[in-house]
């Protein structure tokens, strides 16, 4: 095994030029990998960033609702008083906003648009610059839609016929398919002749799986979520449109590691079939020889990781910094995962110049 | 005393039955005592080669039986042969075959399967084989005689009872093909250790005990080889046949 090893370090570099292509095709696998789930996560984490910040312990809607994206719940702001009523409610307070498009220097812009008022359950993320609650004619608007569309705080945009003034950037409210935006919740209501209706109430309450029960038993139009289920249900979204898309291009990245790194493998081996031979004369078995390919593949894939870890942070901040939907987030949990595919990657590559091992004659080595 | 290897009426058939059949090796009778340097001779395609890769268990014969120390190689599992190689042979190659991303030392220790101090062993071969500051120089900066006597101490290295050569002076000049064969002989004489070596460079027949010519896959005759007057061999002598006679205790 310490002959092979040694073997096995000085072939590979000792061919410097193989090693770069064979760990830089794992690097650009693992870099390719990483920012494909670091975006996935990122965006699930920013999906539910915003809702997950509210204190709510259960979101009443109409049945069949439950996320902000997929359905619009309506409900009459007179079962406010009601639900304060029933057993186990410490407060219950409405949640409006809505979605919509917007032109903004030209562009069409998706907002979510949600009503804010003093001493309220919601509030933004958090607060890059400027004012927190907008008062009526004013308006929050994320740092990213800030970035996208040149906007800062002072400047005016229009919208439904009325002009807002950019008094706060928020952050955390992006989420791809639209950025969060705050506004008073009388302009809301105003805008979107609300007055009499909210979307959700949001309720506090010591005992929610109790109170659900009761409110569902109580208002067989309403129907309760959970905090954790309905950022569950919000986050679907992500999970639905990108998580396929993803898989997908994990397939081609994993395959395209194990392609380049099994063929640089490869075609060491058929260089090296010679040496081998000579190996295999001098009594080397095929599980040595075998091992030897194994720990060249397993070192370019080792380093071809780690410089993955190295570059995918790096290529993601400089793409945030270029574009603000680029929301990138990794936990250990998800590397040791690319860590399992690299070693598919190394298992599959190697496995490649297996038979071509088993088939070198050792008695070609005696032919000029 | 038995002989080290012996083969008995050996043939190799390259595709049997076919238009393409080739006879390479025709019902060969052979023995090489202990200490024994031979050298077989012949044209090109005369069949040496293909004898000697059976010797060294690299190839099966078609017909006929071949033992190494009273070892049938013919029924003996490939592992087996693969051990027996390791531990009982040694292999010189015309084109020298070292690794060429090791240096000379390491060249010779990956070579040291049963050897304690491999690398104090590979070290000691290489300093008496005049390379004692060249012990961590690539083979392509090595000179060919160097990377000869590279290949020499490869061969050395698990003491072998056996050393195999092909055609080792082919790539080399006659002046360091003559010299390297002399330090082969003189130390496999000085060792104990038997030799084949196949070649057709007539000039380096002196370094043998015997020559045998193969044309055609046939032995065609035999001749003495002026061993004694070019190597030392205090501890051996001749018996009448040509065979090499061990007079100490290996």
């Amino acid at each position: 095994m310490k002959s092979a090893l040694v073997i096995a370090i000085r072939n590979l570099f000792g061919e410097k030029g193989r090693l770069l292509i064979s760990a830089g095709g794992v690097a650009f696998s693992v870099t390719l990998i990483l920012i494909l789930l670091g975006l996935y996560f990122g965006w699930q984490l920013q999906m539910t960033r915003f809702l997950g910040s509210v204190p709510a312990d259960l979101w009443v809607g109409q049945p069949g609702s439950g996320d902000l994206s997929h359905s619009i719940s309506i409900l009459s702001i007179s079962t406010q008083d009601e639900l304060e009523q029933i057993e186990g409610v410490d407060r219950a307070v409405p949640f409006s906003g809505r979605r919509g498009g917007v032109e903004i220097n030209g562009n069409e812009v998706a907002l979510y648009l949600i009503g804010l008022e003093e001493g309220g359950l919601v509030k933004p993320y958090a607060m890059e610059e400027g004012k927190e609650i907008p008062s009526n004619g004013e308006i929050v608007i994320d740092e990213s839609l800030a970035t996208n569309q040149g906007l800062a705080v002072g400047d005016e945009i229009e919208m439904f016929d009325r002009k807002f003034e950019i008094v706060g950037l928020s952050s955390g409210g992006n989420i791809l398919a639209f950025t969060y935006a705050f506004i008073s919740l009388d302009d809301l209501n105003e805008l979107m002749e609300f007055e009499q209706f909210t979307n959700y109430f949001m309720i506090q309450t010591d005992d929610p799986i109790g109170v659900k029960a009761r409110i569902e038993d109580q208002f067989p139009n309403m129907q309760a979520f959970e905090q954790e289920v309905f950022l569950d249900r919000n986050a679907e979204l992500i999970r639905e449109t990108f998580l396929p898309i993803i898989a997908v291009l994990v397939v081609i990245a994993i395959s395209v590691g194990t392609a380049v790194i099994g063929l640089t493998i490869f075609t060491a081996t058929i260089e090296k079939s010679r040496e081998y031979g000579v190996l295999k004369a001098m009594g080397y078995f095929n599980h040595q020889i075998f091992s030897i390919a194994a720990i060249q593949s397993f070192a370019s894939g080792l380093i071809g990781f780690a410089a993955g870890n190295i570059l995918s942070p790096l290529i993601a901040k400089l793409a945030a910094s270029y574009t603000g939907g680029f929301v990138y987030e990794l936990g250990v949990r998800e590397i040791a995962w690319v860590g399992s595919m690299t070693l598919l990657m190394i298992i599959l590559a190697v496995l490649l110049p297996l038979r071509r091992i088993i088939s070198i004659d050792p008695a070609a080595v005696f032919k000029a | 005393m038995k002989p080290i290897l012996q083969a008995h009426n050996v043939s190799k058939i390259f595709f049997p039955g076919t238009p393409a059949e080739v006879r390479a090796v025709d019902s060969i009778d052979f023995e090489l005592q202990r200490g024994e340097i031979v050298m077989i001779m012949g044209p090109s395609g005369g069949g040496k080669t293909t004898l000697l890769t059976m010797f060294g268990g690299l190839l099966t014969p078609t017909h006929g039986t071949i033992s190494l120390e009273h070892k049938e190689l013919t029924k003996l599992r490939q592992s087996k042969i693969t051990r027996l190689r390791r531990e009982r042979l040694g292999f010189i190659f015309q084109s020298f075959n070292l690794l060429e991303n090791l240096t000379a030392l390491e060249n010779v220790t990956v070579a040291g399967f049963s050897v304690e101090n491999r690398t104090e062993r590979a070290t000691e071969l290489l300093s008496k084989l005049g390379l004692s500051k060249r012990l961590h120089a690539k083979p392509k900066n090595l000179s060919g005689g160097e990377r000869q006597r590279v290949a020499i101490a490869r061969a050395l290295i698990n003491d072998p009872a056996l050393i195999l050569a092909d055609e080792p002076t082919a790539n080399l000049d006659s002046h360091i093909g003559h010299e390297v064969m002399k330090i082969l002989c003189s130390i496999g004489c000085e060792q104990g250790k038997s030799i084949i070596i196949v070649s057709h460079d007539e000039r380096i027949k002196d370094v043998a005990h015997r020559v045998v010519y193969i044309e055609d896959g046939h032995f065609t005759r035999t001749e003495k080889g002026k061993h004694d007057q070019t190597c030392t061999m205090k501890d051996h002598t001749f018996t009448s046949k040509g065979n090499v006679q061990l007079n100490h205790k290996h």
